[in-house]
C-alpha cells in the first residue's frame, strides 16, 4: 500500500499552481471510496495509494474540474477553516497528483 | 451460527430482509470467527456500509479495522482491475471480442457502489473459435496455462474454459461458456452473445453480459459450483432481482431457450431462503412453485455437488451432447488427449488408454 496522503501532510517540492489553474480528475486512473477515503490507483502508478480525510474530499470536489481557489473554496465551506488556510496547502496536494498521474492539470483560465 | 449471522450480513439493506446482526449475535459468534465468515464470504464491503448505516451494531474498534481490511482489499482489486484493462486490450488487438464477467463486472454494474463487491480473480468470455488466438495472446504476454488443453477441438467446442496464470501470480479465467456439463452444453452461446451491456473503467469502455445474462450467470455459479456457494454471489443474485434493469420476458425466454429453469429456480429459492427474505417478487413466487421434472431435479444436484475429477466431468458432458457426431468428436479428444496435457499430469499415453478402456468397460463412471 503506498504512502498515505491528505492535505495537511503532503507537500509539494514545486510549491504548487497558482489559484487560477483548473484541475480534473485524470481519466487514465481507477479508484474505490472506502470508508478510510479514496484508493487510487492511476494506470502507470507502480501501486495504489490512499487519499484520507481532506484529501478525499478533494478527490470528490474534483468530480468537476475546479480551479484551485474554487475547490480550496469548497474545502473550507466542508471544513469550516478559513479559505487562505486551505488555499496555503490545495495547491500542492494538486500538483502531487498531477505528478502520480490522479489529476490532470488542466492549464490556467477558465 | 457464525454462518447465519453473516447471511444476516450479507442480506443488509436488501428490502424484506428478516434478519438483523444484533450485539447479541456478535457477542455469540465472537468477533474474530464473524471477521474471519465475513471475509471469507466477499462481504466487508456490505458490513461496513451496513455499520454505517446504522443496521449492522459494530465497536468503534471493530469497525476500524473492518475499514482497513476493507481498504487494503480494494487496493488488491485495483491491481487486478488495471490487470484486466490489460488483457482487455491485449486481446482486442489481437482481433478477439471478450466479455467482462462475474467480478468487476457485477461491481461496477449490480451494486450502489463498486466498493460493496470484492473479487480475487479476472473472468472473461471469448468465443470458441477465438480461445487459441486468446490464447497466443496471452502467453506472448507471458501468462501461463498450467493445465494444456486435452485437445485444441475441446476448447473450441466443448469445454467450459481454462485458466491462465499471470506474470505476477494472478488468474485470468477465460471462459467458452458460463457453466461445465449439461447446463453449459445448452446455453445458446449465440444469444449469450447477442447483447451487452458496457462499464467505463479508467477511461476504456468494457463490454459485460447483458443484465439477463448477469442473471443467469449468477444462478449457474451459485447453484453448479460444487458445494454452497459464497454468499456474496447470493446477494448478487438479490440485487439483481430486486433493483436490476432486466427485462422479464427476455429473462424468461432465456431460461427457457437455455433450459436452465431449474437451476435458475433453484437459485433464486436458495437466495430467498438463506438472506431470509420476506418480500415476494414475481421471480421469487415463480421460483417457488416452479416443480422441475425429477431427472432435471436429479441433474441440478449432481452438479451442486461436484462433477468430480477432470475426466469424470468430461464424459458427463460427452453424455449430455445432443448430436451423436458432436459425443464422438468429444469422446476421442477425451480418449486421446495431445501429448502436453497427459505429460502435464504425470501419464504416458499407454497408460492413458489403458485407463480409458476400463472407464469406458465400467460405462464411463
Amino acid at each position: 500500500m503506498g504512502v498515505p496522503v491528505s492535505t495537511h501532510a503532503t507537500h509539494s517540492a514545486r510549491g504548487g499552481a497558482d489559484g487560477d489553474h483548473r484541475f480534473g480528475r485524470a481519466r487514465d486512473v481507477l479508484w474505490r471510496y472506502t470508508a478510510e477515503g479514496v484508493v487510487l490507483l492511476p494506470l502507470k502508478a507502480s501501486e495504489p495509494f490512499v487519499l484520507e480525510g481532506a484529501g478525499a474530499a478533494l478527490w470528490e470536489v474534483l468530480r468537476e474540474p475546479q480551479t484551485v481557489q474554487a475547490a480550496a473554496k469548497r474545502l473550507s465551506q466542508r471544513f469550516s477553516v478559513p479559505p487562505e488556510e486551505v488555499l496555503s496547502t490545495v495547491p500542492a496536494v494538486l500538483t502531487e497528483l498531477a505528478d502520480r498521474g490522479a489529476v490532470t492539470d488542466l492549464g490556467g483560465g477558465t | 451460527m457464525v454462518t447465519r449471522v453473516a447471511a444476516a450480513v450479507a442480506a443488509t439493506g436488501l428490502p424484506g430482509a428478516v434478519n438483523r446482526v444484533t450485539e447479541a449475535d456478535i457477542a455469540r459468534v465472537t468477533w474474530p470467527a464473524l471477521r474471519h465468515v465475513v471475509r471469507a464470504h466477499g462481504l466487508l464491503g456490505i458490513l461496513l456500509a451496513g455499520c454505517d448505516a446504522g443496521l449492522i451494531p459494530l465497536t468503534d474498534e471493530q469497525r476500524e479495522e473492518v475499514a482497513h481490511s476493507h481498504t487494503e482489499s480494494m487496493a488488491r482489486i485495483l491491481l487486478l482491475e488495471r490487470l484486466l484493462l490489460d488483457v482487455v486490450h491485449l486481446l482486442r488487438d489481437a482481433d478477439v471480442p471478450v466479455r467482462v464477467l462475474k467480478g468487476s463486472a457485477v461491481a461496477h454494474l449490480d451494486y450502489p457502489t463498486p466498493s460493496m463487491r470484492p473479487f480475487s480473480d479476472i473472468d472473461l468470455l471469448v468465443r470458441g473459435d477465438d480461445f487459441e488466438k486468446a490464447e497466443d495472446a496471452l502467453r506472448s504476454a507471458g501468462f501461463v496455462r498450467p493445465q494444456p488443453p486435452v485437445r485444441r477441438l475441446v476448447d473450441r467446442r466443448f469445454s467450459k474454459g481454462a485458466t491462465f496464470v499471470a506474470p505476477d501470480g494472478s488468474e485470468v479465467d477465460l471462459h467458452r461458456t458460463l457453466a461445465t456439463g449439461p447446463f453449459g452444453v445448452r446455453i445458446r452461446l449465440d444469444e449469450l452473445w447477442a447483447s451487452w451491456d458496457k462499464y467505463d473503467l479508467a477511461g476504456s469502455t468494457l463490454e459485460a453480459l447483458s443484465a439477463e445474462g448477469r442473471i443467469l450467470h449468477t444462478a449457474y455459479h451459485a447453484m453448479l459450483g460444487g458445494g454452497p456457494p459464497r454468499l456474496i454471489v447470493l446477494r448478487d443474485l438479490a440485487e439483481m432481482l430486486l433493483y436490476g434493469e432486466y427485462d422479464d420476458d427476455t429473462l424468461r425466454e432465456m431460461c427457457r431457450s437455455w433450459r436452465a429453469e431449474s437451476v435458475f429456480a433453484a437459485a433464486v429459492r436458495e437466495t430467498w431462503q438463506v438472506l431470509d427474505l420476506a418480500d415476494v417478487t414475481a421471480v421469487s413466487a415463480w421460483a417457488e412453485h416452479y416443480h422441475p421434472a425429477p431427472d432435471e431435479d436429479r441433474l441440478v444436484e449432481q452438479q451442486r455437488r461436484g462433477l468430480g475429477s477432470y475426466a469424470a466431468a468430461s464424459w458427463v458432458t460427452v453424455r449430455s451432447l445432443p448430436r451423436w457426431r458432436d459425443r464422438v468428436a468429444l469422446a476421442t479428444a477425451l480418449a486421446v488427449p495431445s501429448r502436453e496435457f497427459l505429460e502435464s499430469r504425470g501419464t504416458g499415453v499407454t497408460e492413458h488408454i489403458v485407463r480409458g478402456l476400463r472407464r469406458a468397460l465400467r460405462g464411463g463412471s
